[in-house]
């Protein structure tokens, strides 16, 4: 033992850039792990799923129009496209937008930037192994979505397209490569992970808007090429295959960030480790300036931005859905009479030749619900265990108030929050309707957000009861795990006419099944929710008292 | 008389560990506790069972004659702590991080926590999340004493704070003490709790293995004595004299290491012809050192 610790070579033989490549590679790998295997498991269920239901010749019927809208399906499966139009990029995009910001600024964030500069490892170095590890673990996300697609077809002979399946896939990773490199750039830039953070995603988000409507406008179709998702899609891959020039376009944007990351790393002064700057609005200061008079009033002065932000981002994505209605009615009309009611289902349901369908579709059905649930479930595992994983919540216990108070007032700061969200959506939806005349029923609009809300206070409630017990951590995947898989219960089970049931079990059918855009308020529903977040919120308060506050 | 803390076989498991063993401690009123332990010897644990923090697996706490879990608002009330490894909220500034405690307190007198800013030398007016951690310390020490609680409890409060700023709170501690009320200190070093202690206790492996003064507990500890003379000594002039444990150096240099009273060594030292001595702190790893000696010789014996 000893002669063999004698003779053991020094600890360093690789590279530094080795040394911290391996180490981000294995910080990480998780997050990719699971995106791809979520996102092939997602791809595999509903291809199963659609293969039962033998539709080929409704795919093969839909007009071009809604092509457009859900990612092109034309010659393709609706379960590839539907994946490959926003999910799949979505979750690419947060493996490669999150990887790209923490390279820099997350260690700066950590304070752990100094004593890894103080190696002798040059700043470049840092900045090449982490792009390195943020591209393999791009790699491998699309690479198992690549594999469960491929499996999938082979299975259930769903006569996909290998090739053009494999083409797509070569897209979306460019497309991640290329935000990746962004976030990178922008956190080797200004070393402030929020700001990178939001200012990529805002990107992001920014470039899906552009190649998504710009086409639909008429005089402004050309627009659309200076966003990089035209790249991703503009080509339509799954139809058409691999397009060269593309590819390299985006290619080009990711080295042009990579180049952008390495001049900007060597620039700076690195921050020797302020813990997390938070983003802010100037114009917002004063709202946005804590106050301190009582939990309840930090808890909401800190929640400003995050409402602004929100609750304005529903807002312009209200109105723009509404705008786009006008154009597409005639084809969206032709098309809804021609997808069965089991199809219907995944995207809420509804005509969506008339604007209460197509509102329904676009934006009640997933997009609010799950803008509140992100909002309600973050607000409820901050409350408790994040002032402990920020190991504030020692110093906040010494004060002589009592942890129900605590979890009271913070429950009630993050109501309020989530309710503002709320009426700020419902008010882009009624200024839309105006706006593009649809004529949306105020009432029924009050409904659709009211169940929104309160199928967002119960997911909220369920992560505080858990972050009231356990770490932030599990309490975050629990939860999020939770609200998906009772998603998808409540879209998939009412297709299979033996387990149709089950559907009630999820809270998913409370908010939607009456269709309260369409119908207005159901009280039995909203009672159902009420009840839940109750129980839920109760049980935050019993958890806790019984928390054994750790160091 | 009520006691400021008193533990009653107060055990803390975690697992099969149990990280507070059977603990019996008594603070009294108005007195300088100190309390002594090396890393994970169940310090932090139990002062997070006395805060209710932490429920006691089994045993009683009772803090300022009240019970640490069904009284523990009222507790609190009268009770200032200082957490060792503090956090403080990244987006608020030390002034605001204060108020929201005063906030939560309510009456606290703004007079008071302005004289101990001065006091310390503290900047408020920085974000918490740009503070180095001795700045944050300050902020974390103003909380604790801004309302005049009762009882303070401090964990190993002088992390990150210059020599002036340990003196000041020094000072602080003292002033505590001289009002009637008392101080919880816990601290793994002996320098910072000997010059304001009145008793000490010391706690390994979750059980208190010792409590006394802190006279009596120098007096026990072993303690270094370098010793430059003249000319070439013989080490084994010093090695016969009782509570001696050890000589080390040759030639005209030598140290030694003994417990117990200094006279013998010195007048030994003196009878050479010692020309120079510096005499070694007794360090708290020394203390520990010999308890652990001391555990050794007697599970030998038995």
């Amino acid at each position: 033992m000893s002669a063999a610790a004698a003779s053991a070579p020094p600890i360093g033989a690789a590279s530094p850039v080795a040394t911290i490549a391996v180490r981000a590679f294995r910080d990480r790998l998780k997050l990719a792990l699971y995106s791809g295997i979520g996102l092939a498991a997602l791809s595999m269920l509903g291809i199963g799923a659609f293969s039962s239901l033998n539709s080929q010749d409704l795919f093969n019927n839909l007009p071009a129009a809604f092509d457009s809208l859900i990612g092109g399906t034309a010659g393709g499966n609706y379960v590839v496209s539907e994946v490959f139009g926003l999910i799949a990029p979505i979750v690419v995009l947060v493996v490669a937008i999150s990887g790209g910001v923490n390279a820099v600024a997350g260690e700066e964030r950590d304070g752990t930037a100094g004593l890894l500069l103080a190696q002798p490892a040059a700043r470049r170095d840092l900045v090449v192994a982490k792009a390195a590890v943020v591209a393999a673990h791009l790699l491998l996300t699309v690479g198992i979505l690549l594999s469960g697609f491929l499996a999938a077809s082979v299975v259930f002979d769903s006569g996909l397209g290998a090739g053009n399946v494999i083409a797509t896939t070569l897209h979306l990773l460019a497309l991640g490569l290329a935000f990746a490199m962004i976030a990178l750039a922008l956190s080797a830039w200004t070393g402030m992970a929020a700001v990178s953070l939001g200012a990529a995603a805002g990107l992001a988000v920014l470039a899906n808007l552009t190649a998504a409507m710009l086409p639909l406008v008429n005089g402004l179709q050309d627009g659309a090429k200076a966003s990089p998702w035209y790249y991703y899609n503009g080509s339509e891959p799954l139809v058409n295959g691999l397009d060269l020039t593309h590819l390299v376009v985006l290619l080009v944007i990711a080295a042009a960030g990579f180049a952008a990351a390495l001049s900007g790393v060597e620039r700076r002064d690195i921050d020797s480790g302020s813990h997390g700057r938070g983003l802010s609005i100037p114009a917002l200061g004063r709202f946005t300036r804590p106050r301190v008079d009582s939990i309840f009033a930090k808890s909401l002065s800190e929640r400003v931005t995050v409402i602004t932000v929100a609750g304005s981002a529903m807002i312009s994505m209200a109105i723009a859905i509404s705008l786009m209605f006008d154009g597409l009615q005639q084809t969206l009309g032709d098309l809804s009479k021609n997808v069965p009611e089991s199809v219907a289902g995944l995207y809420g349901g509804g005509d969506l030749g008339t604007a209460v369908g197509w509102i329904n579709a676009e934006m009640v059905s997933i997009m609010l619900p799950a803008a509140l649930i992100a909002l309600a479930v973050v607000l409820g595992v901050a409350a408790v265990a994040g002032e402990q994983k920020r190991h504030t919540l020692d110093l906040l216990l010494a004060a002589p108030v009592t942890r129900r108070r605590i979890v009271v007032e913070k429950a009630t700061a993050s109501v309020i929050c989530v309710v503002a969200v709320g009426v700020l959506s419902a008010a882009g939806i009624l200024v839309g309707s105006e706006i593009a005349g649809l004529s949306l029923d105020a009432s029924n609009v009050a409904a659709a957000v009211t169940h929104a809300t309160l199928l967002a206070l119960f997911f909220g409630s369920l992560a505080l009861a858990l972050g009231a017990a356990a770490s932030a951590q599990a309490a975050l995947r629990v939860t999020v795990v939770a609200a998906l898989v009772s998603y998808m219960a409540q879209a998939f089970l009412p297709s299979l006419d033996a387990l149709k049931d089950g559907a009630l079990l999820s809270p998913w059918h409370y908010f939607s099944s009456s269709n309260p855009l369409a119908n207005g308020f159901d009280v039995a529903h909203l009672a159902v929710l009420a009840a839940l977040t109750a129980t839920a919120f109760t049980a935050s308060l019993v958890l806790v008292d019984r928390r054994d506050v750790s160091a | 008389m009520t006691e400021a803390i008193g533990t009653h076989r107060l055990t803390k498991r975690f697992g099969d560990l149990a990280a507070v063993d059977c603990l019996d401690l008594e603070v009294h009123e108005g007195e300088v506790f100190g309390f002594l332990g090396p890393n994970g010897a169940g310090k932090s644990t139990t002062i997070r069972c006395i805060l209710d923090l932490s429920h006691p697996t089994s045993g009683t706490v009772s803090v300022l004659g009240l019970d640490s879990h069904t009284d523990s608002v009222a507790i609190r009330r009268r009770v200032g702590y200082c957490p060792g490894d503090l956090a403080l909220w990244p987006n608020l500034t030390g002034q605001q991080v204060i108020d929201y405690m005063a906030n939560l307190r309510g009456g606290v007198d703004r007079a008071a926590i302005d004289a101990l800013a001065e006091r310390l030398h503290a900047d408020l007016s920085k974000r918490c999340s740009d503070y180095s951690s001795g700045n944050r310390q300050k902020v974390g020490l103003i909380q604790a004493f801004m309302h005049r609680p009762d009882l303070v409890i401090l964990d190993e409060p002088s992390t990150g704070l210059d020599p002036l700023i340990q003196q000041e709170l020094q000072h602080l501690i003292t002033e505590v003490r001289t009002d009637g009320r008392s101080v919880f200190l816990s601290s793994h070093t002996l320098s910072e709790v000997e010059r304001v202690a009145d008793r000490v206790g010391i706690i390994r492996h979750g059980k208190l293995v010792e409590v006394s003064t802190v006279s009596d507990l120098k007096a026990k500890a072993v303690r270094g004595l370098e010793l430059e003379f003249t000319g070439d000594v013989d080490r084994a002039r010093f090695t016969t004299i009782p509570g001696v444990r050890e000589v080390t150096g040759a030639g005209h240099q030598i140290t030694v290491t003994y417990d117990g009273a200094i006279e013998p060594v010195l007048e030994a030292a003196t009878a050479l012809g010692v020309v120079n001595l510096h005499s070694q702190d007794a360090d708290l790893e020394q203390i520990f050192l010999a308890y652990y000696q001391d555990d050794e010789v007697a599970e030998a014996a038995s």
